[in-house]
């Protein structure tokens, strides 16, 4: 009885761990889309808004996805607390903090770096063009993630729930 | 006399064959071909002590060798 409760357990578990690993490659072409949509906002603000920078950013962080408002959120705290830093550099702290609770990969997070480099340096029209060329970049790395996640998401749930078989048998 | 060991050895072949069609049809060969390997060893581990059991027995009941 004690084995059978036992076996249920690793089949669970392994099942979750593969449904898990599957939802996260669901997750990232939203969360690129919605990092689009955001730079978009913030495109808005700096081009007609003229709004300073920790401003735009707080304004975009309450509209956009609320997965990834938290990078904009906390660049504006970086930008506030006027330590002497660039915005190049709070952005790429704020990152550097954020990066790990996302479902992106290492190539989106280098794309996002690129953009740092050249935040707040330049007049608006400059940064209205660096903010489409980041977001024409995410918008192949969007669709290239779709095609990924439709190919592995259902191989990962497969493989958790036979490898949580295997186990059961093995151990048996 | 364990009869277990025969089910079980069934049904892990069968969970193999699956994973290394599923994982074949995904496109990660390579990655198929060892899980092949890695179900190829435990099923010997499971078998080659019985085995073992069956030539120690052979030899004391007919006492040849």
């Amino acid at each position: 009885m004690l084995k059978l409760i036992g076996a249920c357990l690793i089949l669970t578990a392994c099942a979750n761990f593969g449904f898990t690993w599957a939802g996260i490659y669901e997750k990232r072409p939203r969360q690129i889309k919605g990092l689009e949509g955001a730079l978009q906002l913030l495109e808005t603000e700096i081009l007609y808004g003229a709004t300073p920078l920790p401003d735009a950013m707080e304004e975009v962080a309450l509209r956009c996805d609320s997965e990834i408002a938290g990078l904009f959120r906390e660049t504006a705290r970086e930008l506030r607390k006027m330590d002497g830093s660039t915005g190049g550099e709070a952005w790429q702290r704020a990152l550097d903090e954020f990066f790990p609770v996302t479902a992106l990969n290492k190539q989106d997070v280098h794309i996002l770096r690129r953009l740092g480099s050249s935040l707040g340096i330049s007049d608006r029209e400059d940064q209205a063009k660096h903010l489409k060329l980041t977001k024409s970049q995410l918008a192949a790395a969007a669709s290239q993630a779709e095609m990924n996640a439709k190919k592995s998401a259902t191989v990962y749930r497969y493989l958790g729930v036979l490898s949580g078989l295997l186990l059961v048998l093995v151990l048996y | 006399m364990d009869t277990e060991l025969i089910f079980q050895l069934a049904g892990i072949s069968i969970v193999i064959t699956v994973i290394y069609t599923v994982l074949k049809q995904a496109g990660r060969d390579e990655f198929a071909f060892s899980t092949l390997l890695l179900g190829i060893v435990v099923v010997l581990a499971m078998v080659i002590p019985k085995i073992a059991d069956l030539f120690e027995t052979v030899r004391s009941v007919f006492r040849i060798y």
